[in-house]
């Protein structure tokens, strides 16, 4: 067990270096940050003197390794704009986007969970076909026009929630409903076909064959089986959705991780939309180590050797 | 010499009354609600996004300042020759769907078939070649996984620009994943069985195996996950056009025409109604028809 | 039909009968089986796979698949009618009064429980006492079915364990109610021919000492000679032979109950290379409208007769039947071997 966990950190790590050095050729890619940043009009000798001044002139490698130095030492870089150290930027941002999907995640789980598990119990009932109905829409909802029409009827329509702004549990209403909605679909299909296969089980016949309450084979033997996949997709989810804030954090002016990357990818804030893309990923190789663990917790086929 | 344990099964049935696979297929489909509503709505929006200029009743970029913010035609003062009304710089609305529905539709396909190329034989390579291979091939995918997907799709279009060439690009490089653990499984399945055994034993050349024995194979699934990838697609083109680094106006997105109408929406919903309506419609058709694509291909596929 | 005995059977079936809605029709997978169980006594029900065996057993306790529909003009244990009793009544009986044990222990058991929590819970679950009882018992029975560390063994994941052991827990986990009936589904297939001899006379100890009822489900005449008082042939869904154990082994009279029989590899005849006998064609659809004697396109004896509707029942002997119009002179036959060898 100890080698595993072992095996796994170093796979994480691994992944971790390559999505930095791919992250930072990405944002490199097209050769000319310089030009880009030095913007229309720029003279040859402006556009030199700007990549000069961010060491964009020097050999790609020389640049990550100069920058993989600097992580390691805890220096993320410093805003192009505001000189602000992008390690602080991030952490003033952070909180409320991990709030946000921790909301969203608790949301999703509560509905979709139990949806999939009445949905799996009876096959083709009305509550199969709504928590098909459920998943299809939810699957084919645009994030961004969700929230507007949230916006239009509970906020401006019927007056139920502000609109915008932060301090009240009413303002997260709206930015958690709409990024729950955007993980529930699999969440909850994801639940319902892991039951689906667990109750087919031979121990699920057996534990009938005992002469259980529904309730004790449903929860105690079917459901500890089936949510293990749930679980890794869970930490999945929460990952996409720190990506994926941008869209809410735009619409519902939320300064949080996604705001911030929104406002430093539209004016090329190369450093922080690194560090951001850097941090995000780091945080998601977390969420997956973690994931595996509570995995390795629940499942003592892969706990005890 | 066992009982089955569970009640005999769709393939137990078949026995008793023996169809043609094809034919049962067909069947099936015929009988798959879900599947020909989808596929009735995409070849709707395919038909007129194709004869866009024949079906669309206005030029989409022509301004009438006139006839600005007419509302639709079942509203009060809409008027049949706007039937879904006019936008704030008196456009269209229903002709700017239609030439967006060829947006919409460049940037889902592409984005499908470049992923779709991308992940399959990554995908293919991992499950067939194994051993190191595989190992990378699920680094590659790990990698692909902690990547913050719209960011990075949003950085990238920051430095080169919205055009739908790059879009429909960036696209396909970013949601190859699916594909790779789709055709890995399965290649990975699929080598153990006979006729593969017999091509290699036949001293068939592995590309010769993956193209020609392994490929034909995979094409159901890869479809199914075609299918999906591409509503998936689509989403993130609004989302991008919407976030204004997609798509760049003039040219008609249906992201682009919500965000356009964001700015009226309280007074002239419809605005952003009727293109989050049609996004909303497509993607569920295209989903309904990857759902009724995998119930069909294989009948134990659930959720 | 065996002759009655004085007291009260155990288990009473009478022409049950299990169908099986289809999207093409419905399939009728049991048909008007009968049998009486006494306590104490081992019944086996003998037939290959798709033969019935198993669904119209499981019936008994409510365990068929979801679309079977199960049908019997009684079904009655201890004069309880299972069919019409309620759903939590069934319940109480389930792993109490009537202990199921499967096929496969590899799958029964549920790997994210300990095997101690596995036992425990079902004498939680009837009410039988307290979580230390339920330990006691649980220890003491896992010892009793020659487990030892018993106390350790509680602790750990079925995935620990070897498919005998397994097994084992199995029987353990059927033992901790004291039920009156086991039915136990090919409980030595999936295991290796050593581990099976050893689960069987298991098996049989426990269930002289603690005066069980065993319904045995099983393909192999083997098992059937070494631990069944009585025994049931099945084919297609219906009973073609019945009687005590001995006689039917000695002196099959129904075609299908020989042909089976000859499938058992015999230790004496040692011919290494000769392949297994197995009887020639399949089983067939059970769709539509069935009629006549179903095992007719497989035997060697079938004639126009074999079609006509219904094939009567014949008693062969005390408490025996066969269901074949040659049944007399099928054991005339299987005698007049014997006797001349």
């Amino acid at each position: 067990m100890g080698s595993y966990v072992l095996k796994r950190m170093i796979v994480a790590f691994a992944v971790a270096v390559a999505v930095s050095i791919i992250s930072f050729a990405l944002l490199r890619m097209s050769g000319d940050l310089a030009t880009i940043l030095a913007g229309d009009g720029a003279t040859a000798e402006d556009v030199a003197a700007i990549a000069h001044a961010h060491g964009l002139d020097r050999p790609f490698a020389v640049q990550y390794v100069d920058w993989l130095v600097n992580v390691l030492k805890g220096d993320l870089g410093k805003s192009l704009f505001t000189a602000e150290p992008t390690m602080d930027m991030i952490l003033a941002a952070a909180p409320v986007t991990f709030q946000l999907s921790l909301y969203s995640l608790i949301l999703a789980l509560v509905v979709s969970v139990p949806l999939g598990v009445a949905a799996a119990a009876n096959p083709n009932s009305w509550i199969d076909r709504f928590s098909l109905f459920v998943a299809v829409s939810g699957k084919a909802i645009p994030s961004f026009w969700l929230a507007l029409l949230m916006i239009y009827w509970l906020g401006v329509q019927w007056r139920l929630l502000p609109i915008s702004g932060a301090g009240s549990w009413k303002n997260l209403v709206m930015p958690v409903v709409v990024m729950a909605v955007s993980v529930m679909p699999q969440l909850m299909r994801l639940t319902r076909s892991g039951m689906l296969d667990t109750l087919e089980s031979q121990y699920i016949r057996m534990a009938w064959a005992k002469g259980l309450a529904p309730r004790t084979v449903f929860f105690k033997h079917a459901l500890r089986n089936a949510i293990l996949p749930v679980v890794s997709v869970s930490a999945i989810s929460l990952g996409f959705m720190l990506g994926g804030s941008v869209v809410v954090e735009t619409i519902f002016a939320i300064n949080g991780i996604g705001a911030l990357a929104y406002k430093s990818i539209i004016r090329i804030d190369f450093p922080v939309v690194q560090a951001i893309l850097f941090f995000l990923s780091f945080i998601y190789i977390l969420l997956t180590l973690a994931a595996d663990l509570i995995n390795m917790w629940l499942d003592p086929r892969i706990r005890v050797k | 010499m066992t009982m089955p344990e569970r009640p005999p099964s769709s393939e137990d049935m078949a026995e008793i009354m023996p169809l043609s696979p094809a034919r049962q297929a067909l069947l099936q489909a015929r009988g798959h609600v879900g599947l020909l509503v989808g596929l009735f709505v995409l070849l709707v929006v395919m038909v007129s996004a194709i004869f866009a200029p024949i079906v669309a009743p206005h030029d989409p970029y022509v301004q009438e300042i006139a006839t600005k913010l007419s509302p639709p035609v079942w509203q009060e003062g809409g008027d049949w020759a706007h039937i879904l009304g006019t936008d704030g710089l008196g456009r269209d609305i229903l002709s700017r769907l239609i030439y967006g529905a060829r947006v919409t539709l460049i940037a889902g396909v592409g984005a499908a078939i470049i992923s779709g190329i991308i992940g399959t034989i990554i995908g293919m390579c991992g499950g067939y070649f194994g051993g190191r291979v595989d190992d990378f091939v699920v680094f590659l995918i790990n990698v692909k996984l902690a990547m913050p997907g719209i960011l990075i799709a949003l950085s990238l279009v920051s430095i080169f620009g919205g055009s739908l060439v790059t879009i429909t690009l960036i696209l396909g490089l970013l949601f190859w994943d699916r594909f790779a653990v789709v055709a890995r499984t399965t290649t990975q399945q699929l080598s153990k069985r006979d006729f593969i055994t017999a091509a290699e034993v036949a001293g068939a050349s592995s590309r010769w195996i993956l193209m020609r024995e392994m490929l034909p194979n995979l094409m159901n699934q890869i479809i199914v996950v075609a299918s999906l990838e591409m509503a998936l697609a689509i989403l993130v083109e609004a989302t991008l056009s919407f976030l204004g680094l997609g798509i760049q106006p003039p040219t008609p997105s249906w992201g682009l025409m919500i965000s356009e109408g964001r700015t009226l929406m309280f007074a002239k919903p419809y605005l952003i109604m009727i293109p989050g309506i049609a996004i909303f419609a497509l993607v569920v058709a295209i989903n309904l028809i990857g759902d009724g694509l995998r119930d069909i291909t294989s009948p134990e596929g659930k959720g | 039909m065996p002759t009655t005995t004085q007291k009260r059977p155990l288990l009473e079936v009478r022409n049950l009968s299990t169908r099986i809605g289809a999207s093409h029709g419905t399939i009728t997978v049991g048909r008007d089986i009968s049998y009486e169980l006494n306590p104490g006594e081992t019944l086996a029900i003998v037939g290959e796979s798709g033969s019935g065996k198993s669904v119209n057993t499981m019936a008994l306790v409510g365990l068929q698949p979801k679309r079977a529909t199960v049908t019997a003009d009684k079904l009655a244990f201890e004069g309880r009618d299972l069919l019409t009793l309620p759903r939590d009544q069934m319940r109480t009986i389930r792993g109490n009064e009537i202990s199921v044990i499967f096929q496969d222990p590899m799958t029964s058991l549920n790997p994210v429980l300990t095997v101690g929590e596995q036992l425990i819970e079902v004498y939680l679950a009837h009410g039988l006492g307290t979580r230390a009882e339920a330990e006691e018992r649980a220890i003491y029975l896992l010892e009793r079915v020659g487990m030892r560390n018993a106390a350790a063994r509680m602790r750990q994941y079925p995935h620990q364990l070897s498919g005998g052991l397994r097994q084992r827990v199995v029987i353990a986990i059927a033992m901790m109610c004291k039920p009156k009936l086991i039915i136990a589904d090919e409980p030595t297939t999936a295991l290796d021919v050593t581990v099976q001899a050893l689960i069987l006379s298991l098996l049989r100890e426990l269930q002289d000492e603690f005066k069980m009822a065993l319904i045995l489900i099983t393909h192999d005449f083997g098992v059937v000679a070494s631990i069944a008082d009585r025994v049931l042939v099945l084919y297609a869904g219906g009973v073609v032979e019945s009687g005590p154990a001995k006689d039917v082994i000695a002196n099959p009279a129904h075609p299908y109950t020989s042909g089976l029989l000859n499938c058992i590899p015999r230790m004496e005849d040692d011919d290494r290379g000769q392949p297994l006998n197995t009887i020639p064609g399949m089983v067939p659809s059970l769709a539509g409208n069935l009629h006549g004697c179903l095992f007719r396109n497989r035997c060697a004896l079938a004639e126009p007769a074999c079609a006509s509707d219904p094939i009567p029942e014949v008693a062969v002997g005390a408490g025996r039947m066969a269901r074949c119009i040659h049944a007399d002179a099928i054991l005339a036959e299987t005698r007049a071997q014997e006797g001349g060898q």
